[in-house]
C-alpha cells in the first residue's frame, strides 16, 4: 500500500487510509480507503454530511488518531513510524488546530492562549508577546488581550482559536467545522480571515464544513460520503 | 506557565479545593500537635528519669554496664571530669562507687547495693538528695549525707524506704553492712541511718553513703566506678557524646544505653503514635486522589485540547502533579504553622493531667508538655506533602494516557 514516499511539497498525503470502529452494533467504516494529497499553500474545504467522516479524517491527519489501515504522511513522514512523544512534537511544531467549539483554555487569558504553543516550543517571552500581539491585531482582537475566553463572544473566541492555530507558523492548519456554532455573518468574516492568512502567510488550510456558502468559496473542494471520497471532487486550485 | 495553569485550575473549583485543603490542614494539625505532645512527653519523662538517679550521661569503664564489678574502675577519672566540666552543655558531674552486699539490722538481713555518692555534687546531677521521705512515727524529717564528717563521727547512711522497711530500721538505728573490698578482703562496717528516701528504683534495694567513706571502706583509694553527668537539655546528650573524648578504656554512655528499658518503651510507644500518622496519610492520599480524579475527569476535553496543541504526556503529568503540589504544599504549610503554634503555646506547661497524674521514679508527671522538633514540625509534614503529590500520580497518568481524538469528542 504505502510503497512510495510523497515529495516534500505535498504537506499531507493519505494512502488507502481506513479508520474502522468496532462497535457492539458492528464495524463502522468512518473512513474507508481514502487517497489524497494536499499541497503546500492550498486552502482545501472538506465537505460532506454529518457522519461522513470529516472529523475522523482530520484527526488522522492531525495525528490525534491512528488509521486502522493505510498510511498518513505529514511533510513526507509516515506517522505510523513515530513515537507518541514525536507525534506530540509534530502537532506542536507543524500543525495548528481549530475546533468547532473553540476549545480555548479557560484559565488562560486571550494572550496566554495564543502564546501557549510557543511556550511549549521554548520561544523567548519577548518574541512570544510580540508575535501573539501581532496576529491578534491582524484578526482585530487587539483590545482583548487580557480577557478570559468566557468574556468573549463565540466569533471572538473562534478568532482567538485561529490566532492560536497559526501563530507559530505551522505547515498545516486543520479546522473542523470552525463556523458551525457561528451565525452566517460571523462565519463569513471568520472564513475571510482564514483565507487572508492563507494568502499572506502561505499557510496550508484544511477546513471541514457542511455550510454550502463556504463550499462555494473553496478553491479546492474535497467531498466525503460514507467515509469515501466523492468522485465529483472539484479540483480548481 | 505550567505552574500558572495548575494554580489557576486549582482556584477554578474554590470550594472543592478548599475542602480538600482543609482536610489536609486538619490532618497536618492533628499530626503535628500529637507528635509535639508525644515528643514533649517523652522528653519530660526521660529528663525526669535521668534526674531521678542515673543522670543524662555516664562515664564507665568499658564492660561495667553489662557486668559491674568492684574492680572495673575508671581509667582516668580526673581527665574525664576535666573534659566534661569544660563542655558548655554540661551542668554537673558527680563521681560514684558501688558494691553489692548484705545489710543487717537486728535479726533481719537484706541484700542490696551500697553507693558512695558525693554529698554535694550529687545534687547538681540528680534529685536524690531532695527525695527524703519524712517519717511520722516518731516524727523525723531525716537528713541527706553531710558534706563533711568528723573523724570520730559514725558513718552515715541513707536508705531507700523499701530497704529500710524490710530491715525494720528507723532513723538513728545502726545498720551493718558486709561485702568484699577491692583488695579481696572481707569488710564489715556499721552505719547509722540518718534518712529514708524514695530512690525510685523498684528492683534493687539501695543505700547511699558518702563517697569518701565508701572509697576508704572498699579500699578503692580515689578510684571511681561511674561519673554521673547532667546536661542542660536532652538534645545535648548526643552533642556531648560527640565532643568529649575520654581515656582509652573509659566510655561515655547516653541515658538510652544506661536505661535501655526506658529507651525501648519510648520506641514502642512512638511506633504506636505513627498509626495516627498513617491514618492521616491515608486520608490525604484518598482525598487528594479523589479531588484530582474529579478534576481530571471533568477536564477530559481540555486535556484533549492540550494534547492536540502538542503538550507532551509528560507535561500533562507535570501539570497535574503541580496542581496537587500547590494544594498539598499550601495546606501542609498552614497545618504545620497552626500545629506548631499550638505546640509553642502549650509549651512546657503542656496539657495538665489533673487527676490522671502519674507517679514516676519518685516524680509526679502532672502534665504533658508539647515541643516542636524537626521530626514533628518539618520531616513528617513534608512526608504528608509528598503523599499529597503522589496521590495525584494515578489521575495524572490517566490524563496523560488520554486518546486525544476521543477526549475531544467528549461534550464539554
Ligand atoms: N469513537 C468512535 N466509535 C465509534 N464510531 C465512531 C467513533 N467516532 C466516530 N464514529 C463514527 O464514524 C462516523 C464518522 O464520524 P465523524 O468523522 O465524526 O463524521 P463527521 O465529522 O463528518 O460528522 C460516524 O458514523 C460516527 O458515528
Ligand atoms: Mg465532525
Amino acid at each position: 500500500m504505502a510503497d512510495q514516499t510523497p515529495p516534500k511539497e505535498i504537506v499531507v498525503a493519505l494512502k488507502g487510509a481506513h479508520r474502522h470502529y468496532t462497535t457492539p452494533a458492528g464495524v463502522v467504516r468512518a473512513l474507508d480507503g481514502v487517497d489524497l494529497e494536499i499541497r503546500q499553500g492550498e486552502f482545501a474545504v472538506l465537505a460532506g454530511p454529518s457522519g461522513s467522516g470529516k472529523s475522523t479524517m482530520l484527526n488522522l491527519i492531525g495525528a490525534l488518531d491512528q488509521p486502522t489501515g493505510g498510511e498518513v504522511y505529514i511533510d513526507g513522514v509516515a506517522l505510523s513510524s513515530q513515537s507518541k512523544q514525536a507525534l506530540a512534537a509534530l502537532r506542536r511544531d507543524r500543525i495548528g488546530f481549530v475546533f468547532q467549539s473553540y476549545n480555548l483554555i479557560p484559565v488562560l487569558t486571550v494572550l496566554e492562549n495564543v502564546e501557549y504553543v510557543m511556550l511549549l516550543q521554548g520561544v523567548p517571552e519577548a518574541t512570544r508577546h510580540q508575535r501573539a500581539k501581532a496576529i491578534l491585531a491582524e484578526l482585530g482582537l487587539e483590545g482583548m488581550l487580557n480577557r478570559r475566553p468566557v468574556e468573549l463572544s463565540g466569533g471572538q473566541q473562534q478568532r482567538v482559536a485561529v490566532a492560536r492555530a497559526v501563530v507559530s507558523k505551522p505547515a498545516l492548519v486543520l479546522a473542523d467545522e470552525p463556523t458551525a456554532n457561528l451565525d452566517s455573518q460571523t462565519s463569513a468574516a471568520l472564513m475571510d480571515a482564514m483565507m487572508a492568512l492563507n494568502q499572506t502567510h502561505a499557510t496550508t488550510f484544511i477546513c471541514s464544513t457542511h455550510d454550502p456558502d463556504l463550499m462555494a468559496r473553496a478553491s479546492r473542494l474535497i467531498k466525503l460520503r460514507d467515509g469515501k471520497l466523492d468522485d465529483r471532487e472539484e479540483a480548481q486550485g | 506557565m505550567l505552574t500558572k495553569i495548575s494554580w489557576r485550575n486549582l482556584r477554578r473549583r474554590p470550594l472543592r479545593s478548599l475542602l480538600t485543603g482543609m482536610m489536609i490542614v486538619g490532618g497536618t494539625i492533628m499530626v503535628v500537635f500529637s507528635l509535639g505532645v508525644q515528643h514533649g512527653s517523652y522528653g519530660m519523662i526521660t529528663d525526669l528519669a535521668c534526674k531521678s538517679g542515673l543522670g543524662h550521661l555516664q562515664v564507665q569503664r568499658e564492660g561495667f554496664l553489662d557486668k559491674p564489678t568492684i574492680f572495673k574502675t575508671l581509667k582516668d577519672a580526673p581527665a574525664a571530669i576535666a573534659a566534661l566540666e569544660a563542655d558548655p552543655a554540661v551542668v554537673g558531674v558527680s563521681g560514684r562507687v558501688e558494691v553489692g552486699g548484705l545489710f543487717a539490722h537486728g535479726e533481719r538481713t537484706v541484700g542490696g547495693l551500697l553507693m558512695g555518692v558525693d554529698p554535694v555534687k550529687e545534687g547538681t546531677v540528680t534529685t536524690l538528695p531532695k527525695r527524703l521521705v519524712p517519717q511520722l512515727d516518731p516524727p523525723n524529717e531525716g537528713a541527706w549525707l553531710p558534706a563533711t564528717r568528723g573523724e570520730d563521727d559514725p558513718l552515715p547512711v541513707v536508705l531507700d524506704e523499701t530497704l529500710a522497711n524490710k530491715l525494720k530500721a528507723k532513723i538513728g538505728d545502726e545498720i551493718s553492712f558486709m561485702s568484699y573490698g577491692a583488695d579481696g578482703s572481707i569488710i564489715a562496717e556499721l552505719f547509722v541511718l540518718i534518712g529514708l528516701m524514695d530512690a525510685g528504683d523498684g528492683d534493687t534495694p539501695l543505700a547511699f553513703t558518702r563517697l569518701q567513706d565508701a572509697q576508704a571502706l572498699l579500699v578503692l583509694g580515689d578510684r571511681l566506678h561511674r561519673l554521673v553527668v547532667a546536661v542542660k537539655a536532652l538534645k545535648d546528650v548526643k552533642r556531648v557524646q560527640r565532643r568529649v573524648s575520654l581515656a582509652e578504656g573509659d566510655v561515655l554512655l547516653g541515658w538510652d544505653e544506661v536505661m535501655p528499658g526506658l529507651a525501648k518503651s519510648i520506641e514502642s510507644d512512638r511506633a504506636g503514635g505513627y498509626i495516627f500518622l498513617i491514618i492521616v496519610l491515608l486520608v490525604v492520599l484518598l482525598g487528594v486522589a479523589n479531588t484530582m480524579l474529579m478534576s481530571v475527569f471533568e477536564r477530559t476535553r481540555e486535556f484533549g485540547v492540550l494534547l492536540a496543541l502538542g503538550t507532551s504526556p509528560r507535561q500533562i503529568v507535570a501539570m497535574t502533579l503541580i496542581e496537587a503540589g500547590w494544594l498539598s504544599a499550601l495546606s501542609v504549610l498552614v497545618g504545620a504553622i497552626i500545629g506548631g503554634a499550638l505546640n509553642a503555646w502549650l509549651g512546657e506547661g503542656g496539657i495538665p493531667l489533673g487527676e490522671y497524674s502519674m507517679d514516676f521514679g519518685g516524680m509526679t508527671i502532672d502534665r504533658m508538655p508539647a515541643i516542636n522538633d524537626t521530626l514533628g514540625l518539618v520531616v513528617i509534614p513534608a512526608v504528608i506533602m509528598i503523599f499529597g503529590v503522589l496521590a495525584a500520580l494515578m489521575p495524572a497518568l490517566r490524563a496523560a494516557k488520554l486518546d486525544p481524538s476521543k477526549a475531544l469528542r467528549i461534550d464539554g
